[in-house]
């Protein structure tokens, strides 16, 4: 596929390409990605199978896959400045941002669990190694060196749960797992432990809690475009891989796994959003913040309905947007004499710039689900989804966790626009930055005033995923 | 339903602050007589490019009017749905007239950050309005939310000493309860496809349709919280002092003017039309919290000390008057309940502006700094006097009338809410009473006061148009009843469907025949 052969080309391009000319790396590695995206787009929508059943092509893994490059191309386009404030390489960078995605992509459309399993396993590799890329920084080594202790340890939890349905089923194929379990219950202790444990894996991913602990650390530590790569697009994968597993996989036993996710949801949410208050730094505040919204997430799954997946595919794209923006005024924030990532850096940013800080309070907002952002559009459905599955208790914890979280969103806003005692030097933004915040915060906009045809696309995206709808039932 | 003028008159008037508000995002910050010139100006033409919904609204056409729609997410069934009946036609004039006075009362007032100041107005004003006009469920809770930020900004940034406290209780509180009715609106969403297998979120398609009473239940208590924290109810009333003895004059004025009949308005538009059947199972509870919300409300405004906090709590007790009347269900009840809620609007709005004038001048608000006003500043005496005498209900002004027709509702279900209400009414001169002999008569024991100057011409100017309204719906009220038939009407016929025979037809009456008449006819159903 073309992002391998474009990762291939940006690594041996890094070998000829100076130190200095970290600009040209990026805008090639955008290349590569927009090229990508354009032979997504072209191959389209097929609904067929690929390499011996191995992966599907269809409508669900074409919206991840833009879903992820999108995103990669926005944490490379934020990048620029911050590596050149830390003064780090390019090139590796580059490769390593690629496979990230390559991984994803394969996650997003494998239908065997090898397959995303590899996926997975390709992206968290080149996660271990971002979160700790920049070597004389300790956070940052701290953080690589947690991600890839506990990382590492679940993917073996998941590995395990995996070989259980394998042997459960002889199959890891997951619509011949389907099929299989379609029989109902024989083995069902076992089967239940391996739910445990494929939930339990994944739960590390999308950092719900009990699994949420790397989260903060990593976050913190990791370079900023990395954590907000992080929490996008490994967030994101590991939802599609959960979709694809228990939507597409795991119909049958859906009494099982829905009661599992509403404890998890209701967990995620309420832990996530009460850590998040007390938190000074923003990545922190962030990660907490980011494991709430994983909790949101999952009132999707729990759901199980097509409307359910449709609101998470709309949540995940509209998450993806403003998260990555409110890294990238993280970023716009970090100079030579400040970190950026205190509370207290905000102070006053509204009177040096303005741009910024309006562009930041929408991203709070959207995050804290107040329209008109494109953040409360995809609550609202996501909330929908659970009151039209039946699911009122988790939908009203929902809500009311919405309107917690934005206490700490609001503080980022007080401290910008209400305190006047600004830290260090006034922040300067490249052109490449600057975009990315302005895309970011149009879109943001555009899709909270009309999110008409982003619902259509979702809507089409999740009705491709195998079995939804038509055999889940609350 | 229809649309009379043929073109987006409501649009219009929606997206005029808007604009204004998105022009003085291009001017430049340091240029604040420009910006004040901007912001008065395109308030002005908000209020002059809504006057013609009073003059084209055609009271005898039943049907949402100036309708305008468009489909907005297809895929979900929302559309940019904006219709008015008399109701809102009344509450939008009331929302232009209050954002262009407020906008021009801060003139001296805001000296910092002019230009957010009055873009955050505009947006606000904007907001407002499309709750007013909106009949699409999603749509309006959109408006509804977009009121909260602008509001939250003009409390924390331009508020007095404990700004940002109140400012992030009052958003909180609101948003508490405006995402659980939220999850109420979905409920109405997905009962009503199930029952129809049609996708919308169309107000007026809610309006005619039989919710089973169960889901109605709990969709009224889901609405009950959204609604009874914005009004606000007892209990939920405790956000209301802190915001708004600490938001800045135009803000207070903009609040209890307009952003409280946020709540009533939710009741009367959707809680009894589309929730009939659970209107009347929960009108004990509404009634007593809001017979306490009157009580308590004029008890704790007579223990103040401070003028804004007194007032405030004026606002919990006439607020809760009009929640009573509404809950008598009646036509003559609901009828009284809207035109309070305008007499609040104007009176209230008035006070906060009165406040606002002599804490522009002494930076206090003490009542016991005061005392004696009367001797220096008589213009503004006699214009607090009139507001006083329109707060307490005095007959030829506009409060009379209001309390007139709660009380008359209210006596034809049960003497002892009547006798409550009344009670409220006489605590309510008492307080206000007291505050006006504090502040005004006696000796300049003060010797700061002695120098303070009447008003000026813009101050007097913001008066006018308020104390006009106050004289002319108490002495002549026909054309506000008369606009308000077809809206009360259309509530009734679904939430007391008894009273249906009942010919509201006030405009061809005289005044306050609409009373005797149901007086007449409801008096032996109790």
């Amino acid at each position: 596929m073309v992002l391998a052969i474009g990762a291939m080309v940006v690594l041996l391009a890094d070998l000829y390409v100076p130190r200095e000319q970290r600009g040209k790396m990026i805008s090639l590695s955008v290349g590569v990605v927009a090229a990508t995206a354009l032979s997504v787009v072209m191959i389209g929508n097929p609904d067929t199978t690929i390499a011996g059943d191995l992966m599907s092509i269809d409508a669900f893994g074409m919206f991840f896959k833009l879903l992820f490059l999108g995103a990669a191309a926005l944490t490379l386009m934020m990048s620029g400045s911050y590596l050149t404030v830390e003064d780090a390489p390019a090139g590796v960078y580059c490769f390593l941002v690629l496979s990230a995605t390559l991984g994803m992509m394969f996650v997003a459309s494998g239908i065997e669990l090898i397959t995303i399993f590899i996926g997975l396993e390709t992206m968290a590799v080149a996660f271990y190694i971002l979160a700790g890329y920049l070597k004389p920084n300790p956070r940052s080594n701290e953080a690589a060196v947690k991600y890839f202790l506990l990382g590492a340890f679940s993917l073996g939890i998941l590995l395990y749960g995996m070989s259980l349905l394998y042997g459960l089923t002889g199959s890891t194929n997951l619509h011949v797992i389907a099929t299989a379990l379609e029989g109902g219950g024989e083995n069902s202790q076992l089967l239940q432990l391996a739910l445990i444990l494929v939930t339990a894996g994944i739960g590390f991913k999308i950092a719900a809690v009990p699994f949420h602990m790397w989260a903060p650390d990593v976050y913190e530590g990791a370079p900023t475009p990395i954590t907000a790569f992080l929490s996008v697009g490994s967030k994101a994968a590991a939802f599609a891989m959960l979709l694809r597993i228990f939507v597409e996989g795991l119909p049958s036993v859906a009494m099982y796994w829905q009661q599992l996710f509403e404890i998890l949801a209701i967990v995620t949410m309420v832990v996530g959003n009460i850590a998040a208050i007390t938190q000074n730094n923003i990545k922190r505040m962030l990660a907490y913040s980011s494991i709430a919204q994983a909790g949101y997430l999952l009132i999707g799954v729990v759901a199980g309905t097509s409307r359910g997946v449709t609101a998470m595919l709309v949540y995940l794209s509209v998450y993806a947007l403003m998260q990555l923006g409110a890294f990238a005024v993280i970023i716009f924030l970090r100079r030579k004499d400040a970190v950026g990532d205190n509370l207290h850096d905000f102070n006053g940013l509204y009177f040096r710039r303005p741009f910024a800080a309006i562009a930041m309070l929408f991203f709070m907002l959207s995050l804290g689900g107040i329209p008109p952002t494109a953040g409360f559009m995809g609550k609202f459905w996501l909330f929908g989804a659970a009151i039209d599955a039946g699911f009122y208790r988790l939908a009203l914890i929902g809500v009311l966790n919405s309107a917690v979280s934005l206490y700490y969103y609001l503080r980022v806003v007080v401290y910008m626009w209400l305190k006047n005692e600004p830290v260090g030097s006034m922040p300067q933004a490249t052109p490449a930055l600057t975009l990315t915040i302005a895309v970011a915060m149009i879109g943001t906009l555009v899709l909270g005033l009309y999110p008409g045809p982003l619902f259509e696309l979702a809507e089409t995206s999740a009705s491709a995923l195998g079995s939804v709808a038509t055999s889940v039932s609350p | 339903m229809s649309n009379t003028a043929n073109f987006p008159l409501l649009s219009l008037i929606l997206f005029t602050p808007l604009a204004g508000a998105v022009l003085l995002l291009f001017v430049n910050k340091h240029r604040e007589e420009t910006i004040k010139w901007i912001a008065n100006i395109v308030a002005a033409t908000g209020f002059l490019v809504s006057v013609p919904l009073w003059f084209w609204y055609n009271p005898q056409n039943p049907e949402y009017q100036f309708v305008e729609r468009i489909p907005w997410i297809p895929s979900i069934g929302a559309d940019y749905f904006l219709g008015v009946d008399g109701f809102s036609v009344l509450l939008l004039l009331l929302t232009t007239l209050m954002g262009f006075i407020a906008i021009l009362s801060s003139w001296r007032a805001i000296t910092e950050r002019v230009k957010e100041y009055y873009i955050f107005l505009l947006v606000l004003q904007t907001g407002m309005m499309g709750a007013f006009m909106a009949l699409d469920f999603l749509l309006f809770f959109l408006f509804w939310e977009v009121m909260l930020v602008p509001m939250y900004f003009l409390i924390g940034i331009w508020g007095s000493s404990n700004r940002l406290y109140s400012a992030i209780k009052f958003f909180l509180y609101t948003l508490v309860g405006s995402v659980v009715m939220l999850l109420g609106i979905l409920a109405l969403y997905f009962s009503f496809e199930a029952a129809t297998g049609m996708y919308t979120f169309d107000i007026t398609r809610f309006q005619e349709h039989g919710f089973p009473v169960d889901l109605q239940w709990w969709v009224f208590l889901a609405f009950f919280l959204g609604f009874a924290i914005k009004v606000p109810m007892f209990p939920f009333h405790t956000w209301l002092p802190d915001a708004h003895t600490d938001a800045p004059t135009a803000g207070s004025v903009i609040l209890a003017a307009v952003l409280l009949k946020m709540g009533t308005y939710g009741f009367i538009r959707f809680s009894l039309p589309i929730l009939p059947e659970a209107s009347r199972e929960f009108v004990p509870m509404l009634a007593i919290l809001s017979i306490i919300g009157v009580i308590y409300g004029a008890l704790v405004a007579m223990a103040q000390k401070d003028w804004k906090r007194l007032v405030a709590y004026s606002s919990v007790s006439h607020m809760a008057m009009v929640m009573l009347g509404m809950f008598a269900l009646n036509p003559v009840g609901i009828t009284g309940s809207i035109v309070q809620q305008l007499n609040h609007g104007i009176s209230t709005g008035a006070l906060f502006l009165l406040v606002g004038i002599v804490y522009e001048r002494r930076h206090t608000r003490e009542i016991s700094e005061y005392g004696g006003l009367s001797k220096v500043m008589p213009v503004y005496a006699a214009i607090f006097l009139v507001m006083t005498m329109s707060s307490i209900g005095l007959p030829t002004l506009n409060g009379f009338i209001g309390e007139l027709l709660i009380l008359q509702g209210l006596f034809a279900v049960n003497m002892l809410w009547a006798g409550v209400a009344a009670a409220g009414i006489v605590l309510g001169a008492a307080y206000m009473l007291w505050l006006y002999q504090r502040t005004m008569f006696g000796k300049i024991d003060n010797p700061k006061n002695e120098g303070l100057l009447d008003l000026n011409l813009r101050e007097i100017s913001l008066f006018v148009p308020l104390l006009i309204l106050a004289f002319w719906i108490g002495l002549y009220p026909k054309p506000f009843l008369c606009r308000l038939d077809t809206s009360v009407s259309r509530v009734i016929s679904r939430v007391s469907p008894q009273y249906d025979q009942v010919n509201l037809n006030s405009c061809g009456s005289e005044g306050l025949a609409l009373v005797n008449q149901a007086r007449e006819s409801t008096g032996g159903q109790h």
